[in-house]
């Protein structure tokens, strides 16, 4: 630019076309930016395109099927018992919870009644598997913001919570351990005497990551104010799970809408208010978490003092054929509510079986809230919703 | 002014809690173990590699049409004296079949467990090998049964 003003001096046509292109220059060109496949704050790959102003995004463009493998579709192929292993392939993070999610929809397609044992052990199971999500949001929460220690903190107690897995079913990530009409096995030996004592761990190890994440100020002024996502476009976008109630809306389906034994047991549904930022900032949606595994072990510790005699299987066919008709069943994961809509035609295989999950929605609502942002704090913001990636692509 | 300081002093002193925490597991017990020499003690109900004792397997399918990957490649012929088999509920059965194939491709498992779940006499089992790494994918598929002892041709 500097050579055409050199070249044509005097003509002030020319020098009036330049100022106009200065002008350009300071705005700036807009400029697409490709962010991943691969980036530590999302749990899997996924691509998004930002358009940026220098450093302000002015839309983003999230590009999903990386890891696209058909669940949906293998689902038809394969009978009601096979499909329990490809559940866990959904939130790998929370395996338990998708179990939990499949074996209540398929029980409800065939009416089958589980024992109130097997129910009890589910929900500890699931509570446990809610603990270990969370443990690794907060580790990966610190990544992003810079802090490298938490998630060896996070992974710490997480590996206590997979080595009670591990002598219950036998695996660590995924477990395939709930069963239609109950769950494979019954609790091993000490298990109980060992959940009871990782509970007491744990809540002293709570005040620790608090101390050492949640209250630290560099840590809220990165989250704080950051990513707000106001209640009513939370709910019109679908929004669910801590997501949904860091922007303060108390919805939870473990209360509004019971299902297993949470009836029977007692806890609160922590919610964002706000208190050092705006309400539906990163930080709330954060703490949120937190709180949430608080509850979890208290409903872990009734559960356990609950636990009643019996069996933990209902006899259920090796092939099963429910009646004709279908059923869609919802349930409170970690990462909000999975829902599995189940069409039966009569036969050993379901005829269609299209699953609903948490991540999906809740990503739809990033690219809306992300406009006018810098980018490290996109970082934060995607970071904050705790998408899993293969319970986005199926 | 006042609110600069003040922030300076609210961020250096939740440094120093962190840091405390951190210097506190400096000098205690490491969490970590040393993986090739030390080892975990696995649990009794470990799922690992998956193995099978052909001369308890009757042959009744149950593993081959479970599996929801069909790893499981299964042939067997009649036998003129049927062999007698101890079931897992302590009942005899008769082994009408013999095997003699029983392939596994170990590289397609999903290690879910639902093949020796319903295993009447406890031929196929999980034991509790876990490091499965080979270098070719033929070696990852085992087989667990003795083939059929083809007489010699005989020399003309």
């Amino acid at each position: 630019m500097s050579e055409k003003l050199k070249l044509d001096n005097r003509s002030t046509s020319i020098v009036k076309d330049a100022a106009s292109h200065m002008a350009e220059v300071v705005v700036g060109e807009e400029m697409l930016i490709n962010m991943g496949p691969q980036h530590p704050s999302t749990h899997g790959v996924l691509n998004k395109v930002l358009k940026t102003d220098g450093e302000i995004i002015s839309e983003v463009f999230p590009q999903i099927g990386y890891l696209h493998r058909g669940l949906e579709k293998i689902a038809e192929k394969l009978n009601y018992h096979q499909f329990m292993p490809y559940t866990d392939r959904i939130d790998y993070l929370a395996a338990m919870n998708c179990n939990l999610a499949y074996a209540m929809a398929i029980e409800k397609l065939a009416a089958i009644e589980v024992p109130k044992r097997a129910e009890y052990i589910r929900v500890i199971m699931a509570e446990l598997n809610r603990i270990a999500t969370h443990l690794v949001f907060m580790g990966t929460m610190g990544l992003e913001t810079g802090a490298w220690t938490p998630i060896v903190y996070g992974f710490r107690e997480r590996e206590e919570i997979l080595d009670l897995f591990e002598m219950t079913c036998g695996q660590r990530l995924t477990y395939n351990y709930m069963r239609i009409g109950g769950v494979s096995d019954d609790l091993p030996n000490g298990f109980v005497d060992k959940a009871r004592k990782f509970c007491d761990v744990l809540e002293k190890k709570l005040v620790e990551y608090n101390n050492l994440l949640s209250y630290n100020q560099i840590f809220i002024d990165r989250m704080a104010k950051v990513g707000v996502l106001p209640a009513d476009l939370a709910v019109d976008y679908g929004v669910t799970g801590p997501a949904l109630r860091g922007s303060g809306v108390k919805w939870d389906l473990r209360k509004n809408e019971p299902y297993s034994v949470y009836p029977e047991l007692e806890f609160d549904i922590p919610v964002g208010k706000g208190e050092l930022g705006k309400v539906g900032d990163a930080w709330d949606r954060y703490m949120v978490r937190m709180r949430e595994i608080e509850q979890s072990i208290r409903i872990v510790r009734q559960a356990l003092d609950k636990l009643p005699a019996g069996d933990v299987r209902a006899k259920v066919g090796r092939i099963f054929k429910p009646a004709q008709g279908e059923v869609y069943v919802r349930a409170e994961n970690p990462r909000g509510e999975l829902g599995f809509y189940v069409v039966s035609d009569g036969s050993a295989n379901p005829y269609r079986l299209k699953i609903r999950t948490g991540s999906f929605n809740n990503l739809s609502a990033v690219p809306p809230i992300s406009k006018g942002m810098m980018i490290s704090d996109f970082v934060i913001t995607l970071g904050s919703f705790d998408v899993v990636l293969p319970e986005i692509d199926r | 002014m006042v609110n600069y300081f003040k922030s300076i002093w609210v961020g250096l002193t939740s440094i120093l809690v962190g840091m405390a925490i951190t210097i506190k597991y400096f000098f205690s017990k490491k969490a970590t173990m040393q993986y090739p020499e030390e080892r975990w003690q696995m649990p009794e109900r470990f799922r690992g590699m998956v193995k099978c004792d052909s001369s308890k397997c009757i042959s009744c399918l149950y593993c081959v049409n479970i599996c929801p990957v069909s790893l499981i490649t299964l042939e067997s012929v009649k036998v003129d004296v049927p062999a007698k088999v101890i079931n897992l509920e302590g009942k005899e059965m008769k082994r009408l079949k013999d095997v003699t194939k029983f392939e596994v491709d170990i590289s397609k498992c999903i290690f879910c467990g639902l093949c020796i779940e319903g295993c009447p006499t406890g031929a196929i089992y999980m034991s509790h090998e876990y490091e499965l790494s080979c270098y070719s994918r033929k070696d990852m598929v085992y087989q667990y049964a003795t083939p059929p002892q083809v007489p010699p041709a005989e020399k003309s």
